[in-house]
C-alpha cells in the first residue's frame, strides 16, 4: 500500500465509518466491505476492467452498480463504489476495507487474532484461542487460522501488534542463541 | 833554471806583475765594497734567519701547546662519547628487550584471539549443524499428540502471561 494509497483510504474509510455511525450500520458496513473485498481479490480481472480507461465510463458504473446489485450492498455502500470507479480510484477497494475494519474494530472493540500452526488449526482450538485472549485483553476476539510449516510446531498468535510465539521455531531459535552465547 | 829564467821571460814577469798590480788598483775598490755590501747582505739574511728561527720556535711552542690542549680535548671529547655510546648502547638494548616483550606479548595476543575466532567459528558450526538435526529429527518424528501438547503449551504460557 502506498502512502497517498494509505492516506486516501483512510480518508475514504473514516468518511463511510461516520455514515455508519449516523446510521448504526458499522458492523453491517464492515462485513459488506470485506466481501466486496474477497470478490475483487478473487476476481482481479474484474478489478482491472473497472479501472480500465479502455472501457468508457458509463460501462465501468453499470459494471460496478451490477456487483452492488447482486451482493445486496448497502445503498450508502453501493454509491461509494460507484463514485470510486467515477474518481478513478477504483484500485484499492482492499486498502479502503482494511481501514475501515481497524477503524470499526476500535469501535465495536474488536481484536482480531491470527492463529498460525504448521496446519491450519481447527475451529475448536480458534475458539479457545478467543475465550483465553478475550479475558486477557477484555475484547471481542476475532481468530483466524493459517498454516505455515515453516514453524515446525507449536503456535504463532497474532493480535494487533503483539505475538505470541509459541513455535518449535523459535525454540530452537533461542536455543541456538542461547548455546552461541554461553 | 838558467836556462828557464831567460831575458823574455824576465819581461813576460815583469809585465804580468804590472797587470796584477794595475788589476789591484782597478778592482780594490769595487770589489772591496761588493764584499762589504756581501757581508753586509749575509749579516741582515743571518739576522732575518734567526729572526724566523725565534718565530718558528714561538709557532712551534704555541703550536705544541695548542696541539697538547687539543690532545686534552680530544680525550675529554672521547671519553663523553664513549659514556654517551655506552648509555646509547644501554638505552638501545633497553629498548630492543622492551620491543622484543611486546612483541611476544602480541604474538600471544593474536594466537589467543585466533585460537578463540577458531573454537568460536567451530562452536557456531557445531550448533548450526546440531539445530538443523534436531529440526530434520522434529520434523520426521512429530506426530498429531505432539502438536496438541505444543499448542496447550502455547495457549497455557498466553493465559499466565501479562497482557
Amino acid at each position: 500500500m502506498s502512502v497517498l494509497g494509505g492516506s486516501l483510504a483512510r480518508r475514504y474509510a473514516r468518511a463511510i465509518i461516520e455514515i455508519a455511525k449516523e446510521e448504526g450500520l458499522v458492523e453491517k458496513f464492515a462485513e459488506e466491505l470485506a466481501s466486496v473485498d474477497g470478490i475483487f481479490h478473487e476476481s482481479k480481472e474484474n478489478l482491472r476492467a473497472l479501472s480500465n480507461d479502455f472501457f468508457d465510463l458509463t460501462s465501468r458504473l453499470a459494471a460496478m452498480k451490477e456487483i452492488t446489485e447482486k451482493v445486496q450492498l448497502h445503498p450508502l455502500l453501493a454509491n461509494f463504489l460507484l463514485v470510486l470507479v467515477q474518481k478513478e480510484r477504483i484500485g484499492f477497494p482492499a486498502d479502503v476495507a482494511r481501514e475501515y475494519q481497524r477503524m470499526s474494530d476500535d469501535l465495536l472493540g474488536i481484536a482480531r487474532v491470527t492463529v498460525t500452526g504448521p496446519k491450519t488449526p481447527d475451529t475448536a482450538l480458534l475458539e479457545r484461542v478467543e475465550k483465553i485472549l478475550k479475558e486477557k485483553i477484555h475484547k471481542k476476539i476475532i481468530a483466524t487460522g493459517e498454516a505455515s510449516p515453516e514453524i515446525i510446531g507449536g503456535l504463532l498468535l497474532k493480535v494487533d501488534h503483539k505475538i505470541y510465539d509459541g513455535s518449535l521455531r523459535n525454540e530452537l531459535r533461542k536455543l541456538k542463541t542461547s548455546m552461541l552465547n554461553d | 833554471m838558467h836556462d828557464f829564467f831567460t831575458a823574455g821571460m824576465h819581461w813576460q814577469i815583469l809585465n804580468f806583475a804590472v797587470f796584477i798590480g794595475i788589476l789591484y788598483f782597478v778592482l780594490k775598490k769595487p770589489v772591496g765594497e761588493f764584499w762589504t755590501v756581501r757581508a753586509r747582505n749575509i749579516g741582515s739574511r743571518l739576522e732575518e734567519s734567526a729572526k724566523l728561527a725565534r718565530e718558528a720556535h714561538k709557532k712551534h711552542e704555541a703550536i705544541g701547546r695548542r696541539a697538547s690542549g687539543i690532545e686534552q680535548e680530544a680525550g675529554a671529547l672521547i671519553h663523553s662519547l664513549e659514556k654517551e655510546g655506552i648509555e646509547e648502547k644501554k638505552k638501545m638494548i633497553e629498548e630492543a628487550e622492551k620491543t622484543a616483550q611486546r612483541i611476544a606479548g602480541d604474538r600471544e595476543r593474536i594466537i589467543a584471539q585466533e585460537i578463540q575466532k577458531a573454537r568460536q567459528g567451530l562452536k557456531s558450526q557445531v550448533i548450526q549443524l546440531s539445530t538443523e538435526m534436531a529440526e530434520k529429527l522434529i520434523l520426521e518424528n512429530l506426530r498429531e499428540d505432539d502438536q496438541t501438547r505444543l499448542s496447550e503449551h502455547t495457549l497455557s504460557q498466553v493465559e499466565g502471561s501479562r497482557v
